[in-house]
């Protein structure tokens, strides 16, 4: 199963825009996507902003990125150009359904 | 006691399968969505529909061809459901992946396979001791259903443990969250229902009738009659609870 298009997003900025390279963007977004319980084939863009603007300035400080902090307030303004897209049906959404 | 116990737990079952699955069967009519048909049908099928027509079938004063006409359409109407409940698991958690789909290609095909055979015994049948007998086939019928089971167990667990780290961040309904784990325990109370039933039988026993059997048979049916309630048709007031516990 490949990797969400608001992940795949996020990882080809950072990679652009900052030191790290393509293995370490991936990572630092994948760590950050776990801590807050997501995953990077079925994170939505919604989801993603909310990790940008939360989560990942964090990740990316103690990676010795320098603005980390503006660089997500940027990351999750992309992120969210996607919303609305065609998303894949997650367990949350079904369960949400379920539930009347 | 115990056969109180297990008359509560059985009508339990029967009502909170009835109502919640016409809720979902009324939602999937509006969503028309696959995954939501598939779980209103497995909750009707192997509750309202297949309990009450295994307990006519035992209780009942038939003739053998008649029980046998009984145990057949019980045992198909299982295999349904619980193919439904191998589908939903996989169309809900595993969706797009391969390993999932072959998994839920072989407990299909296992179920079917052996609840055919099973089928045949009853058919064949000479006597009604030899369908009471509690060494019946159908074993791997019973050992598809404990595995999905413990598989919807785990996703149900696995997704609440995820769920609530998204909650901490504004990500999730605190509803859906608690949805995921008493999923979880709903899986976990249909093994209960299930495993010691079968352990009894394939020691020698007979797990129809072993006191500790029916009693978790009764404790698995009670536990995941309200586990489906609270789930999908949830009272105001654990909404309420729910709701407030998130915030606090």
């Amino acid at each position: 199963m490949a990797d969400a298009e608001a992940f795949d997003l996020i990882c080809d900025q950072i990679e652009a825009r900052t030191s790290l390279d393509r293995l370490a963007a991936r990572g630092t977004v994948r760590i950050a996507l776990k801590q807050a319980g997501l995953d990077s084939r079925s994170v939505t863009p919604e989801q993603m902003v909310v990790v940008a603007e939360k989560v990942l300035a964090g990740e990316l400080s103690s990676r010795g990125i320098a603005n980390a902090n503006a660089l997500c307030v940027d990351l999750a303004a992309k992120a969210r150009k996607l919303v609305g897209g065609v998303s894949s049906e997650t367990p949350d959404a079904i369960f949400r359904r379920l539930g009347g | 006691m115990l056969d109180a116990l297990l008359a509560i737990s059985t009508v339990a079952f029967i009502v909170a399968g009835a109502v919640v699955g016409v809720r979902l069967l009324r939602l999937a009519m509006r969503t028309h969505e696959l995954t939501d048909y598939i779980v209103a049908c497995s909750v009707l099928v192997l509750s309202p529909i297949t309990y009450p027509l295994i307990l006519v079938g035992t209780l009942g004063n038939f003739s053998l061809d008649e029980t046998k006409l009984l145990s057949s359409i019980s045992t198909t109407l299982i295999m349904i459901g619980w193919t439904g409940v191998f589908i939903f698991t996989q169309r809900v958690f595993r969706s797009g992946e391969m390993w999932a789909r072959v998994f839920v290609g072989v407990g299909i095909a296992v179920i079917w396979y052996d609840g055919a055979a099973g089928i045949a015994f009853i058919q064949a049948a000479p006597d009604r001791a030899a369908l009471q007998s509690p060494h019946s086939p159908l074993l791997w019928v019973q050992v598809a259903a404990i595995v999905v089971y413990a598989w919807s167990a785990f996703e149900g667990f696995r997704c609440w443990t995820l769920a609530r780290r998204r909650l901490a961040l504004g990500l999730a309904d605190p509803l859906v969250v608690n949805r995921f784990l008493l999923w979880g325990f709903i899986g976990l109370s249909s093994l209960l229902s299930i495993v010691p039933s079968l352990v009894i039988s394939l020691s020698g026993g007979n797990g129809m009738t072993h006191v500790g059997s029916r009693l978790c048979t009764a404790i698995g049916g009670l536990s995941a009659s309200i586990a489906l309630q609270l789930a999908f048709l949830p009272p105001a007031g654990y909404r309420r609870w729910v709701e407030a516990r998130a915030a606090a």
